[in-house]
């Protein structure tokens, strides 16, 4: 028994050992201070922060993010996630003023196109510097950002978004001249004011690479990395040598929760002070005073997708039919509690490119039998893909009962993200798609996957028409929002008359805070953490 | 003792053989482009190639095979695919965490589950065993993600006495400890239930042997027979269970870990199979099973010094 006693005893004291002595490794922690960082030169003294009580505990925001980190390198980030942490360490020439789409300078002192909208010339602020110790940003710093995007070795998958630039011309340490080889109307909407316009400091990249500095990046910006601990915690801190005005903040934590009750559970106890929460669970909180809530209603896209080269709907009236026989609201209520936006088209509203007069169809099942009759085809079967998330999952058994209704049979295939992605000759076989899309706030980087040469990529409804593909390219180059605006409301009537997309909504997000505190949301549904503030 | 323990470990080398080239070649017949999820759409089919090559997934599987095998040896399990950290830091990184929950759930179900045995054995058919019964019962049949949340709500909104989510800090154990009391609990449930079912079992079966009777015949005082005679041979079956224990609460904490967004083994690997980030997989599911075997290696360990008959027949071999 004394044996039996002592083992349960070793095993409790092991526990202790191990929670008291793991060190859990080596975390990637702050990158090392630059070595002889180069004085700076004329740098205004930073302003200091807020003056805190002495002793007091450092003031806190804590954060819910909907999965964890994995490269902050902005060339290379494949998520919204790194986006947004990134985002309150790093800065470009311009950005988007937190929770609105204006675009504001803010390393630039003055920026300027050319009438011909090839030259872009810059002034930058004078005296900003880079966090830990790696000096001013000067124009040298601007080029090599933008300049390394075109780099073969780097395989930097976010290239496209400076595939038109030539070079950048440094033209003094403040001043220079972004050179393009053609007009680019995403610079102003999407390549400067996010991630890739992004002035990440040359010495730092260069001492590190990109590896380490994707695990621990160096910017302008408002907060500084101190800390990743994968699948827990992600620290950062106010970088005192801030230029412009300070943030609230000591330090923002931002906790990777996956799991979307654990999240709610961890709003009410006060673990985190904002986060965002999934449709069922948002009710409870609206209807809570000790917290705020916002639903923003972003431009992410969610559809039916239809395959052009299926047999089963290579004729126009079968996939017609199959638009008249599925009820959107209905899908919508199923999937996401009804609350989100729904899309007629593809681009979202506020948007340039948006459709105001797109066609909402509505249910009609005498019609979707008809049009089915008239194409002579009855005992319709088809598969139907979806990834086995469960809004999808939701609205997949909503269109098999509404095309039941109509005489189609559906099969539902539930695959995992990773399947569902997939892409190679499979995805050809599939008849229907249930897809949503993230997109960024410029209507190409919604075209883009749509058109001949993603067929076999990621255009799932494998139509293609060299006439919009034409149309989208010419957008892309037209800096007039008006003209560009046609040219993307071309694109989508194009879509519309070949009936390869039933658009279902736009995604909309649901955020809750701590009632004293103000976090701004981008209208894309992406929170800005170095500008929150307490009312 | 040295050439079984010689033995064991052997077969312990045997297993992560197996593990390594079965794990080597698994990740082949699983569908999905791990390169798609790191480059992300915008890549070109040219770039996404190239990576590909970087990545030497399309080398033959023997070739991938006696790479991973032999880089795994020299104590490398490679890179992440999406963020380059090397697989052995991120696994030093989670796995105290895991080991902490899985220990110590382990020892919290053993001081509840044991004791709960004794004491429904040493009242059949009374009130109380069959309370004890219905309550080992609910135990085994409450799933951990379902005792979690209960636990999230009651004692960290409603009460505000826990934290709901993170590990806390390894350079605070109190406040370490203090993360660790709910999850350790709501994974801890499941084994109280089965042990105290399994001890009872064993402890009615001992209390009808003649050393027993014995005992009782001299009178000895109840609590001495009951907690000392008769639970030191009851307990020898349960103890080599801790070990296949032990290997199921590494499996069963990657719900506690997701509920309580804890970082560790479990979720590490739960979340690489989802992005398809083989290096992970492979690290992390062949440190896992080194654990098993390593465990049931300490189990078979225990049993043998727990049991003295055992070592009686060794001595006579």
């Amino acid at each position: 028994m004394n044996k039996t006693f002592r083992l349960i005893s070793i095993l409790a004291v092991l526990s202790l050992v191990v929670v008291a002595c793991g060190g859990g490794g080596a975390a990637p922690t702050e990158a090392p201070a630059a070595t002889q960082a180069p004085a700076a030169t004329q740098a205004p003294a930073p302003t200091q922060a807020p003056t805190q009580p002495p002793a007091a505990e450092p003031k806190i925001l804590k954060i819910r993010m909907h999965s964890d980190i994995n490269n902050l390198d902005p060339a290379f980030w494949p998520s919204s996630t790194d986006e947004m942490v990134m985002d309150n360490i790093g800065q470009g020439l311009v950005q988007y003023k937190p929770g609105t789409w204006e675009v504001v300078n803010v390393l630039a002192d003055e920026i300027k196109q050319s009438d011909d909208g090839l030259t872009i010339d810059f002034k930058l602020k004078e005296g900003i510097q880079f966090q830990k110790g790696y000096g001013e940003m000067t124009a040298e710093d601007v080029k090599f950002s933008y300049e390394r995007f075109l780099d073969e070795a780097l395989n930097a998958p976010y290239r496209g978004d400076w595939a038109p630039l030539d070079h950048v011309e440094v033209t003094g340490k403040y001043t220079g001249q972004i050179i393009l080889k053609e007009p680019f109307a995403p610079l102003w909407t999407t390549t400067l004011p996010l991630g890739s316009g992004m002035v990440l400091s040359k010495k730092a990249l260069e001492e590190l690479g990109p590896e380490k500095f994707g695990q621990s990046p160096i910017g302008t910006g408002p907060y500084e990395f101190v800390e990743w601990k994968p699948k827990e915690k992600i620290t950062l801190k106010r970088f005192e040598g801030y230029w412009g005005d300070p943030s609230e903040w000591d330090e923002i934590h931002i906790f990777p929760i996956v799991e979307d009750s654990a999240a709610a559970v961890a709003l009410e106890s006060g673990d985190v002070d904002f986060g965002r929460v999934e449709p069922i669970d948002f009710d409870r909180f609206t209807t809570n005073s000790a917290f705020t809530t916002q639903a923003v209603s972003g431009i992410d896209y969610e559809w039916l997708n239809l395959n052009y080269e299926s047999p089963k709907l290579k004729d126009a009236k079968v996939r017609e039919a199959i638009r008249y026989a599925i009820d959107v609201p209905s899908i919508i209520e199923a999937a996401h509690e009804g609350k989100w936006q729904r899309a007629c088209a593809m681009i979202a509203p506020g948007q340039v490119g948006y459709w105001a007069d797109a066609p909402c169809y509505e249910r009609d099942a005498a019609k979707a039998q008809s049009l089915l009759a008239e194409a002579g085809v009855s005992n319709l079967e088809l598969t139907l893909t979806t990834n086995n998330s469960e809004p999808f999952q939701a609205a997949a058994q909503v269109i098999q009962a509404q095309l039941a209704e109509v005489g189609i049979t559906v099969d539902i295939e539930t695959v995992d993200d990773a399947t569902f992605n997939d892409i190679g000759g499979h995805v050809k076989t599939r008849d229907l798609t249930l897809v949503s899309y993230s997109t960024n706030p410029d209507p190409s980087w919604s075209t883009v996957w749509f058109l001949c040469d993603q067929v076999d990529q990621w255009n799932w409804t494998y139509y293609c028409n060299p006439e919009l593909d034409e149309l989208n390219a010419q957008a892309a180059k037209e800096l007039d929002p008006a003209k560009r605006t046609d040219l993307y409301v071309q694109v989508q009537k194009i879509w519309d008359e070949a009936a390869v997309f039933d658009w279902i909504s736009y995604r909309s997000f649901f955020y809750v805070s701590r009632a004293d505190l103000v976090m701004p949301i981008q209208p894309n549904g992406r929170w800005v953490a170095w500008a929150a503030h307490s009312k | 003792m040295f050439y079984y323990v010689l033995k064991r470990l052997g077969m312990t080398l045997l297993v992560a053989l197996i593990a390594m080239v079965f794990l080597a070649s698994m990740v082949h017949f699983i569908p999905g482009d791990p390169v798609k999820v790191i480059l992300g759409p915008r890549a070109s089919e040219t770039l996404s190639q190239r990576v590909r090559e970087e990545m030497e997934i399309e080398l033959p599987i023997p070739v991938q095979i006696f790479n991973f095998i032999s880089r795994a040896v020299r104590g490398n399990l490679g890179r992440d695919f999406v963020s380059g950290v090397p697989v052995t830091r991120l696994i030093s990184q989670a796995l105290p965490h895991t080991l902490a929950l899985a220990v110590t759930s382990m020892a919290l179900a053993g001081l509840v589950g044991i004791p709960l045995g004794v004491y429904s054995a040493t009242r059949p058919n009374t009130w109380a065993d069959r309370l004890t019964g219905i309550l080992s019962v609910a135990c085994i049949t409450l799933p951990s993600y379902v005792a979690g949340l209960f636990l999230l709500l009651l004692f960290a909104v409603q009460l505000g006495l826990m934290p709901a989510i993170g590990a806390g800090e390894f350079s605070n154990p109190p406040d370490y400890l203090r993360h660790l009391i709910l999850p350790s609990t709501a994974l801890a449930i499941t084994w109280i239930g089965y042990l105290a079912r399994l001890v009872r079992a064993s402890v009615l079966e001992v209390l009808n042997a003649n050393y027993i009777r014995t005992a009782f015949a001299f009178g000895l005082r109840e609590r001495l027979i009951f907690y000392k005679y008769a639970l030191k041979n009851a307990i020898i079956p349960t103890i080599a269970i801790f070990g296949v224990g032990i290997g199921n609460l590494l499996g069963g904490a990657i719900f506690v870990e997701v509920i309580f967004s804890r970082p560790g083994l479990g979720r590490l690997i739960f979340d690489s199979i989802a992005s398809r980030n083989y290096p992970i997989v492979r690290g992390g599911v062949l440190v896992a099973a080194l654990l098993f075997v390593f465990a049931n290696l300490l189990a078979d360990l225990s049993y043998h010094y727990l049991d003295p008959r055992i070592q009686a027949e060794e001595a006579r071999a």
